[in-house]
């Protein structure tokens, strides 16, 4: 079964469209990268299927379920911002995700920590924006999740890390899982994708395999998104 | 996962409100031990920083009450508290049961630091407690009437909590000025609510109403219609818990549109 099926999908901001009858189907054990220019609907998608948004029709289903508290308990959210409690320590965060999480694992968190460098008796006030985003990709990824939904996991990151952080997406793998990476930096990233999904004006422009785009296309995936979407 | 909830929440507001309630408590005790001196002018500054901290103190918890729900729900950190796997009604829940507690918490510190400021110059409790004769107090009627102010009082801060946080979610209505649209909300809602009131009682009194009300109530002992009062009092404030809860649960779950 899909772990994500979304059906005639709409969300409209008054009158603007920022998703247009969306039908979009997600098997399990892929790494999809959900790419599209800025304000194309990526985020107002993840969105919808991390339970933070009501779409205006159609319905998106997590697992076979509507997004509530049960997808939420297996749906993995990094938003593009940061949503770290700043009076908190990172071990204060570690506990939080221990305490309301029961796919979080904390010796892996606290692995990815180590590896990168990061104290977890550090106030989350002292670090600098790009540590914080590594600190809230750690959190995400040490969960043990069905769907992970990352919106721009690597934008504020140096390359060093961003290489890190996609190997820890890579080695997450589990066939039970898929991961869908919303972001602008496809060249960074189309190394660890198995399909791609070209979102443009809320509508899917294309849905397909990484490897059948090249061999049909002749091009790499970043390659074909700046022809797609030539200003 | 209401108690963890509430465990997080406590840990937000009392990392602020501790350190307050222990500097005041050393300030009063300051202050009460250059009363028992008499040393007016040390008395004095001390005086005025202990009010300064009171002051303060009820200032904060407004403030904390308004910002635990704006930035955890609404602003950046609604990106987690929202995604967690805890239904809307337990987030409002645990928000509102901390937020009163500490409330109520700060009101019964700040008379303590009062009664140690100035505990030397009043009289002892056992002399305090002869000027009651007994007879009242000792009742159960009397103490059925106290549990019922207290749950009214209760019912009141819940109700003003609640509006805070009805107003704050209206707010998502807009994607601009929220807070705002949010202080707008809340001076609509609070003049429709004195509007409702004011017509209340015109037509209570001009159509005889009330008259007969009271006269209703005299046939009955004091106790009784004391009784009647309490619970109208309680079922009007616990309607307005209803609705501002209502208006926060829907915004919360049906309108949620964080920035």
């Amino acid at each position: 079964m899909a772990i994500l099926n979304c059906s005639k999908l709409s969300k409209y901001y008054g009158n603007k469209a920022a998703l247009n009858g969306i039908d979009l189907s997600i098997e399990p054990g892929r790494i999809v990268g959900l790419l599209g220019p800025n304000a194309s609907g990526k985020t107002t998608l993840i969105k919808i299927c991390a339970g933070l948004l009501t779409p205006s029709s159609g319905e998106a289903y997590i697992g076979g379920m509507s997004p509530g508290i049960e997808t939420k308990a297996v749906v993995s959210y990094l938003p593009e911002n940061s949503y770290l409690n700043n009076w908190m320590k990172v071990s204060h965060m570690l506990a939080f995700f221990e305490d309301f999480y029961s796919d979080f694992n904390l010796a892996k968190a606290q692995e990815m920590l180590k590896n990168l460098g990061i104290d977890e008796n550090q106030s989350l006030k002292s670090l600098s924006k790009g540590t914080k985003e590594k600190v809230q990709l750690i959190l995400v990824m040490a969960r043990e999740a069905k769907l992970y939904l990352l919106d721009e996991p690597i934008g504020g990151v140096d390359p060093a890390a961003r290489d890190y952080i996609l190997n820890t997406i890579i080695k997450n793998y589990n066939p039970e899982a898929s991961v869908i990476i919303s972001t602008h930096l496809i060249y960074d990233i189309e190394q660890v994708l198995d399909d791609v999904v070209f979102i443009k004006n809320g509508e899917i422009a294309l849905n397909t395999p990484v490897d059948d785009l090249r061999e049909n296309h002749g091009m790499s995936v970043d390659a074909y998104f700046r022809e797609v979407f030539r200003c | 996962m209401l108690s963890k909830l509430m465990k997080y929440e406590f840990m937000a507001m009392g990392r602020i409100f501790l350190p307050l309630f222990g500097a005041l408590l050393i300030v009063s005790a300051i202050t009460g031990i250059f009363g028992l001196l008499d040393l007016t002018v040390p008395t004095g500054i001390s005086i005025a920083v202990s009010i300064m901290l009171i002051v303060g103190i009820f200032v904060v918890v407004f403030i904390l009450t308004i910002q635990r729900f704006w930035n955890n729900l609404l602003a950046s950190e609604g990106y987690l508290t929202m995604t967690l796997p805890v239904s809307t009604d337990r987030l409002i829940i645990s928000k509102l049961l901390v937020a009163s507690v500490w409330n109520i918490v700060s009101i019964i510190v700040v008379v303590g630091a009062v009664l140690i400021m100035v505990g030397h110059g009043l009289p002892p409790l056992s002399v305090v407690m002869q000027g009651f004769d007994g007879s009242y107090f000792v009742t159960h009627e009397a103490v059925f009437i106290i549990v019922q102010l207290v749950i009214f009082l209760i019912l009141c801060l819940f109700s003003g909590i609640l509006l805070l946080y009805a107003c704050m979610s209206l707010g998502m209505l807009v994607n601009k000025y929220r807070p705002l649209v949010s202080f707008g909300a809340y001076i609509v809602i609070t003049t429709a609510l004195q509007i409702i009131t004011a017509i209340t009682i015109t037509v209570g009194i001009a159509t005889g109403g009330f008259e007969s009300f009271m006269n209703y109530a005299e046939g009955f002992s004091e106790f009784v219609s004391m009784q009647i009062f309490m619970w109208i009092a309680i079922g009007v404030v616990l309607l307005l818990c209803a609705a501002f809860y209502a208006i926060t649960r829907c915004m919360l779950s049906k309108r949620l549109n964080l920035q």
